[in-house]
């Protein structure tokens, strides 16, 4: 018989389980508790969608930067799958800084050199890469083997061909309680043969361990600048990235806030992030913003992923910042998982309770 | 043991808590500096009842004491409601007060900060003042209550380390009555531990461990380098000379040798 699965959450990590579920042949519901028309307040709509797992060596863990090493190879078949073309570039990404901020600069690009090879980061001069930034930064860091995805695109198209192909996606309806094998709305109790809680930061009542780190970003339409790939630009406190997207759009962002307010975004970190951008190209200064965005990203304490299983349960959180980075490649090794298929680094990114 | 604000700790180390790349970093670094005594800083977004709990119970958690800070206030107003703000949340009258005057250089604004202080102090709070090393300026904090005094040794960030050594003296041995404690500028366990050599009755440091490759193996050379610096002090320290004397008796050498050290 068919096995039925209900996946709680319609963001990038649900879309993605559900897409290795369907594969197996398992039949797929996913509760999202947005309407349709409010699915865009989904973090997952925030994110900047950077594959980019050399920079990000910068802060984060080398779990975080091994896991990432195939991103972009899912990405690339996910991608084929889809019935329009998305915004998915794969030509690098340059890594700046200005002046002032070169200590912070030569400690970030140590501890990058530190795990890459000669060919996966390399100095170049910047106006070789990015004509127009070259006036202002004459150095910088250039990694070739990045990439980045218009994740704003990229949901609807997945989640309509997902549903084309089966999939139940539920949109507005409000998961009351999800327990081993049992999802409970308003309307009732269903029953199914696994239930994977996808919900991100909306499971942070009762996941132990779980936070919410607020990020703040701007989306713009700049028509005077072109800049091909993502800058990273050096910034004592967070990481500030410059994202090129279709018809002369860009997504500026992100700050990093410990908190888990819903607030609007405030007029300091718009300050910080468009002055920000401001001083890598001037012509952001008559750019158009098109809209402000705010997500919650789910962190546990090491801001490292988990899959924790239980009978009848699976939860999958913890995406940090790398919600595109990681979210298929731990939807490919939940389905390795399923498959009795090897798991890289299983020991770090899966937990087990009682067997 | 020392006593800092009428408590009674072991460690004279502050500890920052920002930007370590996990809070599972930031509080095996806690415990591996000893410290206890960790610094908050407060944002507006914090102070909402949204506030990460969880983050707070990591900082909690590892048993330090809260030193909530005014971090990135530029007015008297603006540091004095960040104050109150912290009080309420913190539940402590604890409040490191930073006044910034120039956001270039991350300077303290004196006159900001001891028009804070005073206020400050009136309303029952302990403040800790972040200051340069200038005396007058520290003179003038102690005027209006302070009992504590954090002058930098460097600029906010900048891992200088102790930039004016004979004005960080000056102020040790003028204000001996006063808790002193380094505070910005440390880059290194050395400057650290020549603060505590220098009778400095602590330090306050953030980047040097957060940013570090390894936070939790620089915040444990750290705890050496602190315990080291003070216990120098306490010992002692020998008077530098321009010249070599013989650490053995020379009883035993040729006179033309004596000749020769006289």
């Amino acid at each position: 018989m068919t096995k039925h699965a209900a996946i709680v959450g319609a963001g990038i990590m649900g879309l993605l389980t559900a897409r290795e579920l369907l594969s197996l042949g398992w039949r797929v519901t996913v509760y999202e508790k947005y309407p349709e028309m409010e699915y865009r307040n989904s973090t997952s709509f925030a994110a900047g969608g950077m594959l980019a797992p050399f920079s990000e060596l910068e802060s984060a863990d080398e779990l975080i930067f091994k896991l990432g090493m195939s991103s972009i190879e899912l990405w690339r078949e996910i991608c084929e799958e889809l019935p329009a073309p998305v915004f998915f570039k794969t030509n690098g990404s340059l890594f700046l800084s200005h002046q002032r901020d070169k200590p912070h600069f030569e400690n970030a690009t140590r501890r990058i050199f530190h795990h890459v090879k000669e060919s996966e980061a390399q100095w170049v001069k910047v106006s070789d890469l990015e004509p127009e930034l070259g006036e202002t930064f004459d150095q910088g860091l250039y990694l070739p083997r990045e990439g980045h995805i218009d994740n704003r695109q990229l949901i609807p198209l997945l989640a309509s061909k997902l549903e084309a192909e089966g999939v139940r996606i539920l949109f507005g309806e409000i998961v009351q309680d999800l327990r081993p094998y049992v999802v409970e709305t308003a309307k009732g109790s269903l029953l199914y043969d696994i239930v994977v809680d996808c919900r991100g930061i909306g499971a942070v009542e009762d996941t132990a361990d779980l936070r919410g780190v607020r990020g703040e970003a701007f989306l713009i339409h700049a028509p005077e600048v072109s800049i091909q790939r993502p800058v990273r630009l050096m910034h004592p406190r967070y990481a500030v990235y410059i994202v090129p997207r279709a018809n002369d759009h860009y997504y500026i962002g992100a700050t990093s806030i410990e908190s888990a307010s819903e607030s609007p975004v405030t007029i300091r970190s718009s300050l910080e992030l468009l002055s920000a951008a401001y001083s890598v190209h001037k012509g952001f200064g008559e750019a158009s913003i098109v809209e402000i965005l705010h997500g919650i990203r789910p962190a546990f304490r090491n801001n490292a992923p988990k899959i924790s299983f239980e009978a009848g349960l699976v939860s999958i959180n913890g995406l940090y910042r790398h919600g595109f980075l990681l979210s298929p490649v731990l939807a490919r090794a939940f389905k390795n998982f399923l498959q009795d298929h090897p798991v890289d680094h299983a020991d770090q990114i899966f937990s087990f309770t009682r067997g | 043991m020392w006593n800092l604000a009428d408590k009674t700790i072991e460690s004279r180390l502050l500890l920052g808590t920002a930007r370590y790349p996990s809070p599972l970093v930031l509080q095996d670094a806690v415990k591996a500096s000893g410290s206890e005594v960790i610094t908050v800083s407060l944002r507006r977004e914090s102070a909402q009842e949204n506030m990460s709990r969880q983050f707070w119970d990591y900082l909690l958690e590892s048993g330090a004491h809260i030193l909530p800070n005014t971090a990135g206030c530029h007015s008297v107003k603006e540091a004095i409601v960040t104050a109150h703000l912290a009080r309420e949340l913190f539940d402590t009258n604890w409040i490191k007060l930073e006044v910034i005057g120039n956001d270039d250089t991350l300077q303290p604004d004196p006159f900001a900060t001891v028009e804070a202080a005073r206020i400050l102090n009136n309303e029952g709070f302990e403040v800790f003042p972040y200051t340069t090393d200038d005396l007058i300026v520290a003179e003038k904090l102690r005027d209006v209550g302070c009992r504590i005094i954090m002058p930098w040794g460097a600029p906010i960030g900048s891992g200088q380390g102790l930039r004016n050594v004979e004005a960080l003296r000056t102020m040790r041995r003028r204000l001996p009555e006063l808790t002193l404690i380094v505070d910005a500028g440390i880059g290194a366990p050395s400057h650290a531990a020549y603060a505590l050599e220098l009778g400095f009755d602590a330090v306050l440091l953030n980047t040097a461990v957060a940013l570090a490759d390894d936070p939790v193996k620089m915040a444990t050379a750290f705890n050496f380098a602190v315990s080291a610096g003070r216990m120098a002090y306490e010992g002692g320290l020998m008077q530098a000379s321009s010249r070599a004397h013989p650490s053995s008796p020379t009883v035993g050498l040729p006179f033309w040798h004596h000749e020769q050290n006289s």
